[in-house]
């Protein structure tokens, strides 16, 4: 494990990979911070988050591309295959990687308050805490982006794929706040989540039977619930995909809500997609 | 060390592998042979652990390589076809990574780089990127790689394939003197050089194993159906004739020639009957001009197995198309009549 750590550490600096990751979030983090700290002179490191979040957008693909893709295209991952190790513990090695990636702008962001206390005052609380919610949403974004790696073949598939499901989650407030309330809005959507799921758990098992009884089991139950009782779903759709939305949990905490059950949510996310991404080799090995 | 029992590797329609058994006993050089897409690399990626079976189970050294995965597979060193380099990595950085990765003791770590890299001739470039080695020393640093970890085994896919004569002649030397410390499984679809190396072959042809013995039980093996050449001054027809009454004479090829009839007569079973064939000429008042025993080779053994197992396949395909038709046949018949 210690061993595809330090590889693939080393693996993004001999690359430009890490050195344009880190500089362009630097960079632009730098430029918001000019502009609203030095310029308008809010002694708020919040703020400067909050208007520069987009950059995971592009940033989380760029990185986290290379991490299986790159193994699959050059077919060095037969190697990590016929490794005597878990595949968990090599999915974990990469994720590390990546995470140490990001840890290091991180680091510097880290500064920002300690620099902006000289000039006025600053609610240390809430400003590392915001952090550890951007740091958190960051290391969610990249276990997404890691798992889409792991189901392309090419680099390039993976970052367009990478920043198409990070598009998606960055507007899924604006699309709930498309979505009307009314009951039977909120069950078709839901019904496309089941297709959608179902989707995902065929092109994991390859196993189109278990894929299809999963659909119409869940399908069934949603659809006898809201012939049952068709005002619980009123509304919920939107509001799930408001809740699940990983941007809004940063916004929680933007606003001074130390907000737990975005931690454990974030946590919840990493977890949940470095168990896919594990899912995902290991379904490679019967293709 | 290996034991492969009635292993099928499917990809959708496509059966790769289709219910092999085989296993590989501890020590000297096996040869995994078969023409091109016969089910070799399949097969060596399953052993390996790289590719999951459809059915049937692998152990090697007694541990399955599923469910007990780590164990088997630290008996295994693997080049697969495509060697899996890091291209921006030297050889030295490469093979360190892969010796921690395979959990060799940081006490002997430069022992054992030293060893391989002395072994495949890589000292010399050992600093160099990975990227500008040529297709030999990538094909070297995939070698050492497999060696790392002492392990027990080594499973080689297609070592030479795309090297030039002069790399070929090094890998194989290397593959040799392998041979001397560790059990090697090497797969190729050149028969020269499984014969150069090997003192085992398994030989595979459309996803099945035809063969699996030693060179010299194959060898021996061209000579149970013995091939007999002739040349008799008559035309093709009377020959014949003559050739007909012999059942121990399974097929036979005959060309005419300027001094009448060349035959050639694959027997059934190692028995002597040119006596009989010459009195059987004689008797018709036929001269027999040559008389002669041909040895079937390895190449025309090997050629026939493959070739076979291509029959078996197509004839099978035939009987259900043939199945599909007889299903039509009696409607068709029942409709005619009405």
């Amino acid at each position: 494990m210690k061993a595809i750590l330090k590889r693939e550490i080393k693996g993004y600096f001999s690359s430009l990979t890490a050195y344009i990751f880190i500089a362009f979030m630097l960079v632009v983090i730098g430029f918001f911070s000019t502009y609203y700290n030095f310029t308008y002179g809010f002694a708020s490191f919040s703020g400067v988050l909050y208007s520069c979040w987009f950059i995971f957008l592009v940033l989380m693909p760029f990185l986290t591309m290379r991490m299986f893709a790159m193994d699959i295209q050059d077919k060095t991952i037969n190697l990590l295959y016929s490794l005597p190790c878990r595949m968990s513990s090599i999915v974990i090695s990469k994720y590390l990687a990546a995470l140490s990636v990001f840890a290091v702008p991180f680091a510097v962001m880290c500064a920002y308050p300690l620099i902006l206390s000289i000039f006025g005052n600053v609610n240390f609380t809430l400003e590392y805490s915001c952090l550890l919610a951007f740091f958190l949403l960051g290391a969610a974004l990249i276990s997404v982006g890691m798992f889409i790696s792991s189901m392309c073949s090419a680099q390039s598939i993976a970052a367009i794929t990478g920043f198409g499901a990070m598009l998606l989650i960055y507007l899924m407030p604006d699309v709930a706040g498309m979505i009307p309330t009314s009951a039977i809005a909120s069950v078709i959507g839901y019904s496309l989540l089941i297709v959608l799921i179902s989707l995902i758990l065929y092109r994991l098992t390859d196993n189109q039977a278990a894929a299809v009884i999963t659909a119409f089991s869940l399908e069934v139950i949603l659809w006898a619930l809201y012939f049952i009782n068709p005002v619980i779903f009123e509304g919920l759709f939107p509001m799930m995909l408001n809740k699940i939305s990983l941007f809004t949990v940063l916004t929680g905490f933007l606003n001074g809500l130390f907000d737990l059950s975005g931690i454990v949510m974030y946590l919840s996310v990493i977890f949940i997609f470095c168990f896919l991404t594990v899912q995902s080799l290991e379904k490679k090995r019967y293709n | 060390m290996i034991k492969v029992n009635r292993l099928t590797k499917k990809y959708g329609n496509h059966t790769a592998v289709n219910d092999i058994s085989f296993e590989i006993k501890k020590g000297g050089v096996y040869g995994f042979l078969g023409p091109n897409g016969a089910g070799k690399s399949t097969t060596m990626n399953i052993i390996t652990g790289c590719l999951a079976a459809t059915e049937g189970e692998v152990t090697v050294g007694g541990f399955d390589i599923y469910e007990e995965a780590i164990k088997a597979k630290k008996l295994i060193g693997y080049l697969p076809e495509n060697p899996p380099l890091y291209t921006e990595l030297s050889p030295y950085e490469y093979l360190k990574f892969v010796a921690e990765a395979k959990g060799v003791k940081k006490a002997d770590m430069d022992a054992e780089l030293t060893y391989v890299m002395t072994s495949t001739g890589l000292v010399d470039v050992a600093f160099k990127l990975i990227s500008s080695l040529s297709k030999g020393y990538k094909q070297r640093v995939g070698i050492a790689q497999a060696m790392l970890g002492s392990p027990e085994i080594i499973i080689l896919d297609e070592p030479t394939v795309g090297l030039d004569p002069k790399q070929i002649i090094e890998i194989r030397e290397l593959i040799k003197s392998l041979g001397e410390e560790h059990t090697i499984l090497f797969s190729s679809h050149i028969l020269s050089e499984v014969q150069e190396l090997c003192e085992n072959v398994i030989i595979i042809a459309n996803g099945k194993i035809v063969a699996n013995d030693s060179l010299e039980n194959l060898r021996r093996a061209g000579t149970q159906h013995p091939i007999l050449h002739l040349v008799a001054k008559t035309d093709p027809m009377s020959a014949m004739d003559i050739i007909d009454e012999f059942e121990e004479v399974s097929h036979y090829a005959i060309t005419e020639c300027d001094k009448g009839t060349d035959l050639e007569l694959t027997l059934t079973e190692p028995v002597d009957i040119t006596e009989r064939l010459f009195f059987a000429f004689a008797e018709k008042g036929i001269p027999l001009l040559t008389i002669s025993a041909k040895e079937q080779s390895l190449e025309e053994l090997y050629l026939k197995l493959t070739e076979s197992a291509l029959m078996d396949e197509l004839s099978e395909d035939e009987e259900d198309k043939n199945d599909e038709l007889g299903e039509y046949t009696p409607m068709f018949t029942e409709e005619g009549e009405a």
